[in-house]
């Protein structure tokens, strides 16, 4: 186990270079000079040449290349284009609202979704597998900033017992202020697994050794949520894992919509005011949580499965 | 009083094409130390007598519809669950046809003997395991303190049969059910596991019912044998009368298609026809599309079991 952690650590070098490498040539061949557009069209040829040299854009490509490698490795991304704040600041006051935001609705898909998952899968074609179906299909069909205004409407607006907008002071007013967007972003993730919880276990119940548990006297719940369960928690694991992936940037719509200061919403800041140096961070800030969400799935399933680290 | 005694057991299955008679009527009884074969082709029901037994069957499709399995006087039929649990891998043990698959993949071979221990002895942790590498040594395994320690996929399926093996001999049940122990092995490792098993009832007297299509196997390892066709059950007699003089067609024929070193026959022997389809099942004698001694009554009525002499009974009209 300790050799497959340390093989799956040094993996990840090679994967961080690839990310920073597209992220840097991506933001290179995109159209616009940086300079033009952060000082605008009629600024002097002076001030641009300036400009250039304070970013490092006169450094040949390879230079630049590198320079912007050490520098992520070393989490300086510099100052924003835009205010000449530093984006580390920025990032560092950011990060914590998306991170809570992803924990909490990651939190509420397993909370909600496993049991949910197994249940109807004991119980198929029973109440419960309907309710559970009905669930899942509200879950997939609501878009998650419709579903996160409907939620502002009636909890905030209507009712008064959260708040509409901010990420909150305090831990206390921040959980607060959680709530609702976790939900949001939760529900969907709950939905998702519990189908995939439940069609996975449908298939392990069905196996060989689940009846050789039965068949040595083993009671029917230990049966399910020992000898099937755990099974059955691979793909659901795998399936997360990458669902997880697709959620962050579901943060950012989240965000969005319930005006939480968190990444996404720096992020969108970023674009629209052609922050380059910001949109740079901030793309290997998220390439960098798809590396540890995949590094983190790939342990947790050799966690659960001895097959894996013996492979 | 016999240790099992099986008496008129059906089991359908509820599909969308029509119930299917998978078990129709069958009776055997097995007294403690005995053992008992149960032969006949893929299909002819007897996997699903076997599981019965334990009420492993898996419901839907099937049930259980009539007839009692009364084990050590009790009816494990009409049985409250927790009484079964408490029969299950205590009293009865069960090997299955495929080790590659009857084993969980993710828990330690030692931990998965070592809880049918805990669940019925309700040892220690540490008493079970210690059982799990005694149980393990029984059954053969060179170094069991360190195949306790290891995952089924790191085991050859030999290997892993003897634990399934050692799995259904944990708790010192009284009667061992093996459902096709060998037709997933080699046939080098299919010999060795037979062996394995002769010794085991000779050491621990335990009663064995071995089922399996492949006559060969059971020659030297039961007592009795219990012939079944569709369901049916069509012969019942001591292996060597089985073996020096089979009554019914089928199980002339089974007999005849096995290859033999003795005899210059150039092409092996079959049955002609099939086993018919389980949802169109034909009137009267099952077997009569493919028997050679067919008359009319044959399409009319199911034969009934008669004493043929020597102890073998058997259910053929051409025999009455």
């Amino acid at each position: 186990m300790i050799g497959y952690i340390l093989r799956r650590l040094l993996e990840v070098i090679p994967t961080v270079l690839l990310v920073l490498t597209l992220v840097f040539f991506a933001l290179r061949i995109m159209p616009g000079d940086p300079a033009i557009a952060a000082l605008g069209e009629f600024a002097t040829p002076d001030a641009i040449a300036r400009f250039r040299e304070k970013l490092g854009l006169n450094q040949p490509l390879y230079m630049q290349y590198f320079g912007f490698i050490a520098q992520s490795l070393t989490a300086d991304f510099g100052t924003s284009m835009n205010n000449g704040a530093p984006i580390g600041d920025l990032l560092g006051q950011a990060l914590p609202y998306t991170i809570s935001l992803a924990l909490a609705a990651t939190s509420i898909g397993i909370v909600i979704g496993l049991p949910l998952g197994a249940m109807t899968a004991v119980h198929r074609d029973g109440k419960l597998d309907a309710f559970g179906r009905l669930f899942a299909l509200i879950g997939f069909s609501l878009p998650d900033f419709y579903f996160g205004i409907l939620l502002l409407l009636v909890f905030s607006l209507h009712l008064d017992w959260f708040p509409m907008l901010g990420g909150g002071k305090g831990f206390f007013d921040q959980l607060h202020h959680l709530v609702l967007p976790a939900i949001t972003l939760g529900l969907v993730m709950a939905a998702f697994t519990m189908r995939l919880t439940r069609s996975s276990l449908l298939e392990v119940l069905k196996r060989d050794y689940v009846r050789t548990a039965r068949g040595k006297g083993v009671a029917e719940r230990w049966v399910i949520f020992k000898h099937a369960l755990r099974n059955a928690l691979i793909p659901v694991t795998t399936g997360m894992g990458i669902y997880l992936l697709t959620t962050l940037s579901g943060t950012i719509t989240v965000e969005l919509v319930f005006s939480r200061p968190g990444l996404g919403t720096l992020l969108i800041g970023g674009v629209s005011a052609r922050d380059y140096t910001l949109v740079q961070a901030g793309l290997v800030v998220f390439a960098f949580f798809v590396v540890v969400v995949n590094l983190l799935t790939d342990l947790l399933c050799a966690a659960i499965d001895p097959r894996i680290t013996l492979r | 009083m016999s240790l099992l005694e099986v008496t008129d057991l059906a089991v359908h299955l509820f599909t969308n094409r029509g119930v299917v008679r998978a078990v129709d009527g069958v009776s055997f009884s097995l007294d403690a130390g005995r053992s008992l074969g149960i032969v006949g082709e893929s299909g002819c029901g007897k996997t699903m007598t076997a599981l019965s037994l334990m009420r492993l069957i898996p419901e839907p499709p099937a049930r259980i519809v009539s007839g009692s399995i009364r084990f050590d006087g009790e009816d494990v039929v009409t049985m409250s669950s927790p009484r079964l649990r408490a029969l299950r891998g205590n009293q009865i043990g069960m090997i299955y046809q495929d080790p590659m698959t009857s084993l969980n993949p993710v828990f330690t071979v030692g931990e998965q003997i070592a809880e049918a221990v805990r669940l019925h002895r309700h040892d220690t942790r540490n008493a079970a395991w210690a059982r799990a590498v005694e149980v393990l040594r029984l059954v053969g395994i060179p170094d069991p303190d360190r195949v306790a320690s290891a995952y089924p996929h790191q085991l050859s399926g030999g290997m892993r049969q003897r634990v399934v093996i050692g799995m259904a001999l944990a708790c010192d049940p009284k009667l061992l059910v093996a459902d096709e122990p060998t037709t997933a092995l080699d046939v080098t490792i299919q010999a060795q596991i037979l062996e394995l098993l002769r010794r085991l009832q000779g050491e621990l007297g335990t009663g064995i019912i071995l089922i399996t299509h492949d006559l060969g196997v059971i020659a030297d390892l039961v007592d009795d044998v219990v012939v079944m066709y569709a369901g049916k059950l069509v012969e019942h007699a001591p292996v060597r009368r089985l073996f020096a003089a089979p009554r019914h067609p089928y199980t002339q024929g089974l007999l005849r298609s096995v290859p033999s070193l003795e005899t210059r026959e150039h092409r092996l022997l079959t049955i002609d026809g099939t086993v018919p389809p389980a949802h169109a099942m034909p009137n009267g004698c099952r077997f009569n599309p493919r028997c050679a001694l067919v008359r009319d009554i044959c399409h009319e009525q199911e034969p009934p079991l008669v004493d043929a002499g020597g102890g073998t009974q058997v259910a053929c009209w051409a025999l009455t």
